[in-house]
């Protein structure tokens, strides 16, 4: 039925007739087309009823009687929605509900992504504050090295060209004549930096206080900086290059002040500090205990001196603890926590999206490109879905925090080969801790590789001064013991060193008019003193298979 | 006569569709056959008919058509369906039932003179 001829059906009708018609299909409120239907249909059923009437008033008359026929518009409207609805194929009336209901559940989704995304974290403590007052010893200022390194790494900063660095970082052995002269001119030109990081560490503590950095306030535990790590290294470095040039000059004491300075200032740099300060201090530590295995592999250092050496490394690592502290990484996860999830109130409870995402750091994409970028990847959507509406709120979060500290404090006391031997498997127990928390698993730290990290330092430790006591006997008898026992009860060495991942003696080897001593490494098997090796052929740091080989030392 | 309407509403659909049996009608012309062949004593309601006709069409028991009146309109006429005429069978049997049931009742009253 044409629009047109509808209105001219209605035309021939007297207006309140035709108004009546209109206002039942306007009270319809139902498909166009079976509107157009039944208003055709009504139209064509009054022009039959006034057919007969001769004049207008007649019509008019007969009309009104007809709309009173008819009765309430509004009631016929709705009757007439209604029988028409039962009308409707089977197929129809499917799609119809399916749409409906896809609508209702539309609408609910949207309700709830309101809610979802409304809520916002209510910070209400600063754990800023809590990591200052965990970490600053209880004594005055004056004991702080702190302000000497500070100056110190300012000073290398001012005085370091592009190439030093670069230059430091060599190793003495690689580096050409002109290298080596460019290198001693610029150390004996900025003795100032060695002489402040020398008064430095001399001091009892090291603290500086936690700051969260520029433009990143109010960011919390996750965004204090930490100064200076780098400048650390590179200091170090050039104090083990000072330290080589003495040894080469037969300085030899001079050599071992310097090893052992570097030794001091990542000793400096343990305790209750971030993670990453921790192990750059480990980092530290192990340098200079290589810088002093190598000056000891190439020179011949005479007993007197060697005693000395001893004697002050192992003032300096009495009732040292080499266990990595998680204090901070605790603090930094209960930081997080009430940094993560919204309040406990409207749109509250849940995990906040731009939080989760930034955690990555502010160089990653802004949280709502990663929302287009996961919408644009259907294979993330279960995964997404699983962590926008059925992540662990933030008490249950907060429990699983505590366990998972918990269960972390007791792993790195123990060494290695104890975990091994309780048949602990780290990363497993590590995984099912933290499974279905995505915070929790985007937090906590590697576990199992810090403790192979500290436990390793610690053998590095007493290997070094297993060596050094294996030097003066040789030198003092004119050879090396048959085994270890004798070093000490000759009164060389006061503990024997112990491999932390045998929990037995390192391995110590008399091999022709030398020796080898060395750790059977993280595959937990002895390889004979043989190392992995890396890329260029010589041992790899850190490697996960292969022995650590303390001495001889790799050229 | 004006009837109770919940007398009347059970026997709307049967009376509609013993008149469509005889031939298809339009809305007009069933509202008027209604009146007539019931001797002016039944009259169905103008809003009354068209749900009543839309929900027997849903029912499948009329179907309805646009055609060529002989006025030479297009009206819509609703003929009754196969199963229409099975519904009103069975329906009249009832409605027999009923009448022979109230005629005991009422000792013979119900019957016309």
């Amino acid at each position: 039925m044409a629009k047109k001829s509808l209105k001219a059906d209605l035309q021939n009708l007297p207006a309140p007739a035709a108004e009546f018609i209109k206002l039942v299909i306007n009270k319809m409120r139902y498909r166009r087309k079976v509107r157009a239907d039944v208003m055709a249909e009504l139209a064509a059923h009054f022009e039959d009823e006034l057919r007969i009437c001769a004049t207008d008033e007649e019509k008019e008359q007969k009309g009104q009687r007809l709309i009173a026929d008819f009765g309430d518009a509004k009631l016929l409207g709705v009757l007439l929605r209604r029988a028409k609805k039962r009308c409707r194929p089977l197929w129809r009336t499917v799609v119809a509900r399916t749409f409906q209901t896809f609508c209702v559940f539309i609408a609910c989704l949207v309700m709830y992504l309101i809610w979802f995304f409304s809520g916002k974290p209510n910070i209400t403590v600063d754990y800023v504050a809590e990591l200052n007052r965990m970490v600053r010893p209880a004594s005055d200022e004056s004991l702080n090295a702190a302000p000497f390194y500070n100056k110190a790494v300012q000073l290398y900063e001012e005085k370091s060209s592009d190439e030093i660095p670069e230059l430091l970082g060599t190793k003495y052995n690689e580096a050409t004549t002109k290298q080596k002269k460019t290198i001693e001119k610029w150390l004996n030109d900025n003795k100032e930096i060695f002489d402040l990081v020398i008064a430095g560490t001399g001091k009892p503590y090291y603290w500086q206080e936690y700051k969260e950095s520029e433009g990143r306030e109010g960011e919390g535990v996750v965004s204090v900086i930490m100064p200076n790590l780098a400048e650390f290294l590179k200091i170090t470095y050039a104090l083990r290059w000072r330290a080589w040039l003495s040894a080469e000059n037969g300085l030899y004491e001079d050599a071992f002040n310097d090893v052992t300075i570097c030794y001091r200032l990542g000793q400096h740099l343990s305790g209750d500090l971030t993670l990453v300060e921790q192990l750059v201090g480990l980092a530290l530590e192990t340098l200079s205990l290589r810088t002093l295995r190598e000056i000891l592999s190439e020179h011949q250092v005479d007993s007197t001196t060697l005693a000395t050496l001893q004697s002050d490394f192992e003032r300096i690592v009495a009732d040292k603890d080499f266990v990595i502290s998680i204090k901070t990484e605790k603090l930094l996860a209960y930081d997080e926590i009430q940094r993560c999830f919204t309040e406990d109130r409207f749109g509250g409870g849940h995990l906040y999206l731009p939080r989760i995402a930034g955690l990555g750091g502010p160089d990653v994409f802004e949280w709502d490109e990663q929302l287009v970028e996961l919408l644009s990847s259907p294979e993330d959507w279960l995964g997404a879905t699983k962590a926008l509406f059925m992540h662990p709120n933030k008490l249950e979060t907060r429990e699983v925090a505590e366990r998972y500290y918990a269960w972390a404090e007791t792993i790195i006391n123990k060494s290695p080969a104890q975990l091994r031997a309780q048949g602990i498997d780290v990363e497993k127990e590590n995984m099912g801790l933290t499974k279905d928390n995505i915070l929790m698993e985007i937090l906590s730290p590697a576990i199992g590789k810090i403790n192979k990290r500290s436990h390793r330092t610690k053998a590095e430790v007493e290997a070094t001064l297993a060596i050094v006591a294996l030097l003066r006997f040789k030198l003092d008898t004119g050879g090396y013991p048959e085994n270890l026992d004798k070093l000490v009860q000759a009164g060389y060495l006061k503990e024997l060193p112990i491999d932390p991942f045998s929990d037995e003696l390192l391995i110590y080897k008399k091999v022709d008019s030398n020796f080898l001593l060395y750790s059977v490494g993280p595959n937990f098997a002895d390889d004979a003193g043989e190392s992995e090796m890396g890329d260029k052929g010589t041992p790899k740091p850190g490697g996960e298979h292969g022995d650590v080989v303390f001495w001889p030392v790799s050229k | 006569m004006k009837f109770e309407s919940q007398l009347l509403k059970g026997i709307a659909p049967v009376v509609v569709l013993q008149i469509l049996s005889r031939g298809q009608m339009y809305g007009y012309q069933l509202s008027h056959a209604i009146e007539q062949r019931s001797g002016d004593i039944l009259t169905l309601g103008k809003g009354t008919l068209y749900p009543l006709l839309y929900n027997l069409e849903a029912k499948n028991l009329v179907s309805g058509k646009w055609k060529q009146a002989d006025s030479g309109r297009k009206r819509r006429y609703y003929s009754i369906t196969s199963k229409g005429k099975a519904q009103l069978a069975k329906q009249k049997e009832q409605l027999k039932g009923l009448a022979t049931g109230l005629n005991l009742v009422f000792g013979g009253a119900l019957t016309p003179a």
